[in-house]
């Protein structure tokens, strides 16, 4: 097909969006909805590539939920846990700094664990060192107290200690003793560096949980992870929202297809002249597939292309309300490229068809 | 060129349009198709391009058993070496009129020089339409140009059904003109179906499908 031929062929695909953008917005909401499954794919998997990058594999993470433990406790756990490699204990606490939900994690080895209170008093602000996910404004008015901070995405999760831990790459203490009334543990870390124990070895865990059901905490709910474990448990938190958005899509995309196939169908019974004098003209069945099949790839791929343009509408909603921060603007993926293609087959292959089957008699009868 | 032998058409119901018709255009001669509505003119010409099946009867052209082609073979051939000339100016509405022209290119594959298109519309006095949407020419001026398309590539066969039904005197004159030139200057067989004697005396010959009328010599 000639350039210019296949140039017309653009311009009459884009003649026929103009005159059925509603039918066409359809399928441009499925492909927009689709590129947002596909961000929010990267945007796990950035989460998951950061969180590989500060944990190694023999490392183990304990944590307990359930009910605030005490000093003594604390202490107890980390001289068991101390058995099994070095411990690195993590307090989380959250508090109010300016308006602002702050998260603190005030982190150091066992010794200097035990000169903290239940109060949070902060230790010595040279070993000990914390995270905030505060606003930057938030951050430059702490400044002010000539202590640095680390400011990281949005990190409300499940386990947000652990996410703001693994994306931080230096740790620095948030003084929090500007409203020591607001402080509340809910959760304590520990986090076994360094383990000599192969983290799939399912009795070395076992031997974990024993040391620690020994110690009679009455925590109601202990959890034992390695790092893949916990990788997996975001992976799960996620995957809720990404099949709704799949489902979303395809529906959409399937709407879309239903219309398109129905403009086509249309087009082929409003060009019957056009089909009759191209087939007179030695086209044969096959060349009208092709040529259906080259207009609803030009509309499929338009669609996407103003979906792409609609996406940073729907990527600010969604980092203003989700958790998964994702980027403004994506590019669609090989996967994306393809579902389109596959789009423009579906909808060309039986309107082509059916053009093939057109008589040119009929304009000599005429 | 056109050589038809005891062809015949019947359709279900005992209908029988023509029976035992033979006839030959030979090269560089032009046929007028002569008949009054219903008397097969169309039916005649859709069998000579291909698109139906005569009931019995051979129809060679340009030396090829034509009616015991296949239909794909008589699509080949019929794009290669049969240009069709319809009664209502059909042009693709999106097209330039340069790209109408080229249409069959993209089908017969054959090379349509810009020089031949300049000159063909130049000759056709359509000087500078090339870029032009059909819908800004008129009618005549359209139906020109789907001569210029049915020419384009050389054909050695030329079938036009009833191609001066829709225009004024001067521009159905003019395209009779144009048909008779490019059958004798390029030893083509032209068939015409026309409604007009006047014009159809222009023709080397004249085919009467039904009973010749007795003013027709007038």
């Amino acid at each position: 097909m000639q350039i210019s031929n296949l140039l017309s062929v653009v311009h009459f695909s884009a003649v026929q969006w103009k005159k059925n953008w509603l039918s066409l917005l359809t399928l441009t909401i499925g492909f927009a909805v689709l590129l947002l499954v596909q961000a929010l794919n990267q945007g796990v998997q950035h989460r998951y590539e950061a969180a590989l990058e500060g944990l190694q594999p023999n490392q183990i993470w304990v944590s307990a939920y359930g009910k605030p433990i005490t000093e003594i406790e604390r202490r107890a756990i980390s001289q068991q846990l101390s058995k099994f490699g070095e411990v690195f204990p993590l307090h989380t606490s959250f508090s109010l700094l300016d308006n602002v939900r702050a998260i603190y994690w005030v982190y150091g080895s066992a010794r200097p664990l035990q000169a903290i209170t239940s109060d949070v008093i902060p230790p010595q602000l040279d070993r000990n060192i914390a995270l905030s996910n505060m606003s930057e404004n938030s951050t430059s008015e702490l400044s002010n107290e000539n202590r640095s901070y680390q400011v990281i995405p949005s990190v409300t999760h499940l386990n947000p200690a652990f996410l703001a831990f693994i994306h931080a790459k230096e740790i620095i203490w948030v003084p929090t003793d500007q409203h020591p009334s607001e402080h509340r543990l809910s959760a304590q870390h520990f986090m076994i560096l360094n383990a000599p124990l192969r983290t799939d070895n399912q009795n070395n865990i076992d031997q974990i949980k024993r040391a620690l059901a020994s110690l009679n905490l009455d925590s109601k709910v202990w959890h034992v992870n390695t790092p893949n474990e916990l990788l997996k448990m975001q992976q799960l938190n996620i995957k809720g929202m990404l099949i709704f958005f799949m489902t979303l899509s395809f529906v959409a995309i399937f709407a879309g297809v239903i219309n398109f196939i129905h403009l086509l169908l249309l087009n082929v019974r409003q060009r019957h002249t056009e089909i009759a004098l191209r087939i007179m003209l030695g086209a044969r069945s096959f060349d009208l597939m092709v040529q259906f099949f080259i207009e609803a790839i030009v509309v499929t791929y338009v669609c996407l292309f103003l979906s792409c343009i609609v996406f940073p509408i729907i990527a600010v909603i969604m980092n203003y309300y989700g958790t998964i921060q994702i980027s403004y603007w994506i590019l669609p993926s090989l996967s994306t490229l393809f579902i389109c293609y596959v789009v423009a087959v579906i909808c060309s292959i039986y309107p082509g068809y059916l053009a093939g089957l057109t008589s040119p008699k009929d304009l000599l009868i005429s | 060129m056109i050589q038809v032998s005891h062809l015949k058409k019947s359709y279900p119901g005992h209908l029988t349009v023509f029976d035992q018709l033979s006839f030959s255009v030979p090269a560089g001669q032009t046929l007028a198709l002569c008949g009054a509505s219903g008397s097969g003119k169309s039916t005649l010409l859709a069998m000579l391009c291909g698109l139906d099946i005569p009931s019995s009867g051979e129809i060679v052209l340009n030396n090829t058993h034509f009616s015991q082609l296949s239909t794909h073979k008589k699509i080949q051939f019929r794009s290669k070496n049969i240009g069709v000339i319809f009664q209502q100016a059909i042009l693709i509405p999106h097209l330039s009129i340069i790209e109408n022209i080229r249409l069959p290119q993209l089908y017969s594959h054959c090379d349509i020089s810009d020089e031949w298109i300049g000159q063909s519309l130049k000759n056709m006095q359509l000087d500078g339409i090339q870029n032009r949407m059909p819908h800004e020419l008129s009618i005549g001026q359209q139906q020109r140009v789907c001569v210029i398309r049915a020419l384009s590539t050389s054909p050695k066969i030329v079938l036009a059904d009833e191609p001066t039904g829709a225009l004024d005197p001067p521009n159905a004159n003019y395209i009779f003109d144009m048909l008779t030139t490019y059958a004798k200057i390029n030893d083509a067989a032209v068939m015409i179906a026309t409604h007009d004697w006047i014009l159809a005396k222009k023709c080397s010959n004249t085919l009467w499908l039904d009973k010749e009328p007795a003013d027709a010599d007038k």
